[in-house]
């Protein structure tokens, strides 16, 4: 009998636990305290730190991962097994002829997580999570301000500075551009250009950018302040004109043309947050906009959380390469704060007759509307009647548009 | 490929996996100015948008003074004997909170004796309701 348990108890998880297992079950512990204790970005960390405690269980039918012989660390890989059936040759439109190799799938091995993460490996996740974005996103106050576009640009400085700093520190030029666009603190973009670009350094750099959007509130004041002067921060603001339902659908329609054009490689995100926003301002698809803000949204939400945390397996997260990204992310979350402050004093010198507020610059980064909120917060610090949330907020969105189009830069350049 | 992207082409092939620090400053310009070019355009054309929009913005403010002789006279219930100076404030309070296309169909008193039950009954409905 005592033979029968102890070989059953052969069979447990107990016998695989490992130290670094360990150590990852206290990160997910810290993750899972700053998202339900201090409210730090719940939606996503909770199932991003959930993800990273069911990759360091040893679970069977979640998820296959393995270690290549290049110290690659694979996941989410799944086995179809076939058998070839007849195959003829086919002739191509232009009259050349191709082999094509008929296959009957028998079975498909894999855990769950291997097909869930395939929304992310098959780059499905994010854009339809921009769906989502843009049906949530008003862009009025950027349309009544279009001058706060340059804030947004400005704000992207940080990915750009973070990019050299990267290679300084030995990463090869697409884990550098991975690691830069944490600092455009748009979660989705960074796991679509990471996927692409650095898909081993894909849970480091998740982490790191959902983190610090979180910590936007603490990581974004300091560094305002030290760049402006208490008269700045007293400026107030004229009161944005309103807003026509046709500038918002022509606004939509055109952001998308004009993005497409130029980075053709931002298609997916760009062309998805338009939809989502066209469809909320056109105002007669109200059942579909309900659904990518809900619905779709937070189904998409979870799956990608978990789908990323699940990249977080000790093997690979337990790495230099991951604190060297953590420092980075908040070294290119403080330059584009920064170049967005910058941006907005340099447009006070130029433009004395009116004037804006240099606190809404810091919103440039991308992090909506948590940072348009600091920019207010802070504001009325020192003048309690000056109401900047609105202002903040076009910077904010021009912010999101400004990260895609870094990341269709980032991948015209060096995906191919 | 979409031909916009192949300006882009050479500066790919040329930029190394661990590029020197001219061609990394390089690059980082590049990738500024297509942000800034791809903004700046949406914020010229948000522009032009803006002033045909304004230019079409009088005309339409013009239009109540006529829309305003147009709406339906507010109509008191009958047995109210309420000013008509208080209908008609009542009447422009609404049109310029809610804006045209809104009509006064009835004005009834809420604090009239044989509402107190009422009261009573929505004052408990509301104060059991947990405010979000």
């Amino acid at each position: 009998m005592l033979q029968g348990l102890l070989d059953y108890f052969s069979t447990t998880g107990f016998t695989l636990i490992t130290g670094k297992m360990l150590i990852m079950w206290a990160i997910v512990a810290i993750l899972l305290w700053l998202a339900i204790a201090k409210g730090f970005e719940p939606l996503l960390l909770v199932p991003i730190a959930f993800g990273a405690l069911i990759a360091n269980l040893p679970t069977r039918g979640v998820i296959t991962a393995e270690m290549k012989p290049n110290g690659v660390y694979e996941s989410a890989t799944f086995t179809i097994e076939g058998r070839p059936v007849a195959h003829a040759g086919h002739i191509a439109p232009d009259g050349t002829k191709h082999e094509v190799q008929k296959l009957r799938v028998d079975r498909v091995e894999g855990g769950l997580y291997d097909f869930i993460s395939q929304g992310i490996k098959l780059e499905l996740f994010p854009p339809l999570i921009f769906l989502g974005v843009g049906a949530l996103t008003d862009f009025g106050p950027l349309i009544a301000m279009p001058r706060t576009l340059l804030l947004g640009a400005a704000a992207q400085l940080g990915l750009f500075i973070t990019f050299m700093g990267a290679g300084f520190l030995g990463f090869t030029s697409k884990q550098a551009a991975s690691i830069g666009i944490i600092g455009g603190a748009d979660g989705p973009t960074a796991i679509f250009l990471t996927n692409k670009l650095a898909p081993e350094l894909l849970g480091a750099v998740a982490v790191a950018a959902y983190s610090y959007m979180s910590l936007v509130p603490l990581i974004q004041p300091p560094i305002m302040r030290l760049l402006t002067t208490d008269k700045e921060r007293k400026i107030r603001m004229k009161s944005l004109r309103p807003v026509s339902k046709l500038e918002k659908l022509i606004f939509a329609v055109m952001v998308m043309i004009v993005c497409i054009l130029l980075v053709p490689d931002a298609s997916a995100l760009i062309a998805m947050l338009m939809l989502g926003n066209f469809l909320r301002e056109c105002a007669v698809t109200e059942r579909l906009v309900h659904a990518a803000q809900n619905e779709i949204i937070n189904v998409l939400t979870i799956f990608l959380g978990t789908s990323v945390g699940i990249t977080m397996a000790a093997e690979s997260f337990l790495a230099p390469e991951t604190l060297k990204i953590i420092v980075l992310g908040v070294v290119a979350f403080g330059f584009s704060t920064a170049g967005g402050v910058l941006a907005a004093k340099l447009m006070n010198v130029l433009s004395p007759k009116n004037p804006v507020n240099p606190l809404i610059g810091s919103a440039g980064v991308s992090a909506v509307p948590m940072a348009a909120r600091v920019s207010h917060v802070e504001g009325q610090k020192y003048d309690q009647g000056n109401y900047l949330l609105m202002h903040a907020m076009g910077p904010n969105v021009a912010g999101v548009i400004g990260t895609a189009v870094a990341a269709g830069y980032f991948l015209s350049t060096l995906s191919r | 490929m979409n031909a916009f992207a192949m300006p882009l082409l050479p500066l790919a092939a040329a930029l190394p996996e661990h590029p020197a620090l001219g061609e990394s400053i390089i690059y980082q310009l590049n990738g500024l100015v297509v942000v800034f070019t791809a903004l700046c355009l949406i914020w010229g054309l948000l522009e032009v948008m803006a002033l045909w929009f304004k230019r079409q913005a009088p005309a339409t403010v013009r239009g109540p003074k006529s829309v305003a002789a147009a709406m339906p006279p507010p109509v008191a219930n009958p047995g109210e004997d309420l000013e008509p100076t208080v209908v008609a404030a009542m009447a422009a309070a609404v049109h310029a909170t809610l804006g045209g296309g809104m009509r006064i169909t009835s004005i009834v008193r809420v604090d009239a004796p044989d509402h107190g039950w009422g009261l009573e009954g929505r004052r408990q409905i509301h104060s059991a309701r947990k405010v979000r």
